[in-house]
């Protein structure tokens, strides 16, 4: 009997893990192609244009920062495996799909993108910092480069030799 | 060569009463607007003394004038790239202080002011903010003040002087002091023309006077600052700076500028030079204490034939020749070679020249007899102003040229008294112009134009041709049509 039960609970974890696994067993995909997929290193087969032309991911840099379409940084989050596979495949949004309703993405690299979504939304790279701070930073930076040109600059002849004479003898103003 | 026209001036400072007559006269006639409260295209110091703007001779702090970095000229605020790199922030400008803020007094309080104990009093009230403020500085702060321990002795000249001549300067009943009436040099290399980003700025073909276009002035003050004198100034009201336009339209109409005309020591006298433009560089290039024999190397004889001759090739008009012959200037600086530039070693070639003032001498310490030939030509060491202040002023350090000045203003001296006292033997009178180099006659014209000529003597403004020059560059029938008044255009971009 607890044989039997230990059989039953087993095959259940098993078909439960099977279950929950099956998605990521079916995804046999190359997060490292997926990225270069991703950016354009390596072209679509199909011809297809890289998902980086239009679409940011946060951890890549604000150098490839493209702003067309959504930021991808949570979308693995967001849709799941399935979500995302489902996507992939049909790509059905207005402005992509006059690009990829001929040049579809292949079986391959759907995984293989799913694979490096599927990463990157582990790693979670640090927020990237706002452009806001950016800006910030550079009036600052223009700032000071003014600032300390500005300490060349004559800051009045007659007052400070009033104020030198004032002090040798001791007078107050 | 390439001959060209200037119209110069002399100051004559043994003349100068430091009325400040000229002052107001162009004050009156110019730079009574709001926005132009504090500039004085002419203004009278005293020296030994700071001057307006406070300390305006030390190019340390105003970096004004010419250097020179290896074989070239370059503006001491730094070349064009220099230039435009701070155009927005040009760091060497003086601030309101250092010229002063310009003051008037609440004069209604004296009628309007309700009734009190007190008598009502005009408050000193700010021409800038309008509020009242304690007057601390002035154009002429410590006027006649030559021991003034603040402004006389921070003298950019004094301060050069050793620790023993600035006691003997400031000494008790030995104190001395001079005017020094200044307006816009018209340099022959002017800084301010080689600075100004907008190209705004131009000496006069026709006649070398120096003048800021308002129509283009875009007002960066770029002249203000690389001016060794400080004689542009910024009109706040305008946006766009000024300047002494040696009264050009006075001068048009054959009148004496309104400073010349209304000077009451008549110490000023103005006429055209002749001078070799090509040389300009080469002079400019010369050591400090060589600058003020090279300038007057730079003039030319106006009665030189082949002068002459150069002159008419190069398109000048046979009235302005006549008007050169005439110049009282071409006999102060280089007939008679009494007067010198002031500062040459900005190295602008300034166009306005000095005689240097002989003061008085002090006989006190010997009541009797004195041999004044002897004694006045070996004793100019011991002169009441230390020859080197002088040379620091006018001849860039070269004591020599100030000392050359001075034996021939002493023969003049001299020569007079005997003719008109005749208590000197006329061995000593004949040793004094062997000493100063000039003839009896010189001498004689040099007391004539010293104190009796009248004025279309000391000025002879030349004709000023303004026909040739509208010939020059546009149809004259258009120009009657079109110029009437002028191009008078309010500036598109008011602050």
């Amino acid at each position: 009997m607890s044989g039997n039960r230990m059989y039953c609970h087993c095959s259940a974890v098993l078909v439960f893990l099977l279950f929950l696994s099956s998605p990521v067993a079916a995804v046999t995909g190359d997060a490292g192609r997926g990225e270069a997929l991703f950016v354009g290193k390596t072209a679509f087969e199909l011809g297809g244009a890289p998902c980086l032309a239009c679409h940011d991911l946060s951890g890549l840099g604000s150098a490839v920062a493209a702003s067309f379409g959504p930021d991808l940084s949570n979308l693995y989050t967001d849709y799941g495996a399935e979500g995302v596979a489902g996507v992939l495949e049909s790509l059905a949004f207005p402005s992509m799909e006059a690009i990829y309703a001929s040049r579809p993405l292949t079986e391959q690299e759907r995984f293989d993108l799913t694979a490096f979504f599927a990463k990157t939304s582990e790693q979670q790279a640090p927020a990237a910092k706002p452009l806001v701070g950016l800006i910030l930073l550079g009036i600052i930076i223009v700032f000071a480069i003014v600032a300390l040109m500005g300490l060349r600059r004559l800051k009045g002849v007659r007052q400070p030799l009033v104020d030198q004479v004032r002090k040798q003898r001791g007078i107050k103003a | 060569m390439d001959i060209r026209a200037q119209v110069s001036s002399v100051f004559h400072l043994d003349k100068c009463i430091g009325c400040h007559t000229c002052s107001i006269a162009c004050k009156n006639l110019w730079t009574d607007r709001r926005g132009n409260e504090y500039m004085w295209w002419n203004n009278v110091e005293t020296k030994p003394g700071t001057g307006y703007p406070t300390k305006w001779e030390n190019q340390e702090k105003y970096r004004g004038g010419w250097e020179r970095v290896g074989t070239q000229l370059r503006l001491k605020q730094g070349g064009k790239a220099s230039t435009i790199g701070k155009i927005f922030h040009n760091p060497d400008l003086p601030t309101m202080d250092d010229y002063y803020e310009p003051f008037t007094f609440k004069y209604a309080d004296l009628t309007n002011a309700p009734a009190g104990t007190d008598q009502p009093t005009a408050r000193p009230i700010s021409m800038v903010s309008g509020k009242p403020m304690k007057i601390e500085a002035g154009p002429n702060w410590d006027d006649d003040l030559s021991g003034s321990t603040v402004y006389a002795a921070n003298d950019p000249g004094v301060i050069e002087l050793t620790e023993e001549q600035q006691q003997q300067l400031f000494a008790i009943e030995k104190m001395v002091m001079f005017h020094l009436p200044r307006i816009c040099n018209h340099c022959t290399n002017a800084a301010c023309v080689a600075s100004c980003p907008s190209g705004a700025i131009y000496k006069r073909g026709e006649d070398g006077i120096v003048l800021i276009n308002q129509d283009k002035c875009r007002g960066w003050r770029m002249c203000v600052s690389s001016c060794p004198y400080k004689k542009t100034y910024y009109g706040w009201a305008t946006g766009k700076s000024e300047k002494c336009i040696l009264c050009y339209p006075r001068q048009e109409a054959g009148e004496a500028p309104a400073c010349f005309h209304s000077c009451v020591g008549r110490i000023r006298y103005l006429g055209v030079l002749l001078y070799d433009a090509d040389l300009i560089e080469t002079i400019a290039m010369k050591e400090d204490g060589e600058l003020a024999a090279a300038q007057r190397e730079m003039i030319l004889d106006p009665f030189d034939p082949e002068v002459i001759k150069a002159a008419r090739e190069g398109g000048l008009a046979e009235q302005i020749i006549e008007a050169a012959q005439a110049s009282p200037a071409y006999k102060f600086v280089k007939e008679w070679g009494i007067a010198l530039p002031l500062h040459p070693e900005f190295r602008t070639l300034p166009m306005l020249f000095y005689v240097p003032p002989l003061l008085p001498v002090l006989s006190t310490e010997n009541q009797g007899t004195q041999k004044i030939a002897d004694n006045f030509f070996t004793s100019l060491e011991q002169a009441r102003l230390p020859l080197m202040y002088l040379a620091g002023l006018f001849a860039g350090g070269n004591e020599e040229e100030v000392k050359a000045v001075y034996r021939r203003l002493i023969a003049v001296r001299i020569q007079r008294r005997a003719l008109s006292v005749d208590d000197m033997s006329d061995k000593e009178v004949e040793k004094a112009r062997e000493i100063s180099g000039l003839n009896s006659d010189a001498l004689d014209a040099i007391f004539r134009m010293t104190s009796l000529t009248r004025i279309k003597e000391r000025i002879v403004v030349p004709p000023m041709l303004r026909e040739q020059a509208i010939e020059a560059g546009m149809n004259p029938e258009e120009y009657k049509q079109g110029m009437g008044f002028g191009s008078r255009k309010a500036p598109k971009r008011r602050w």
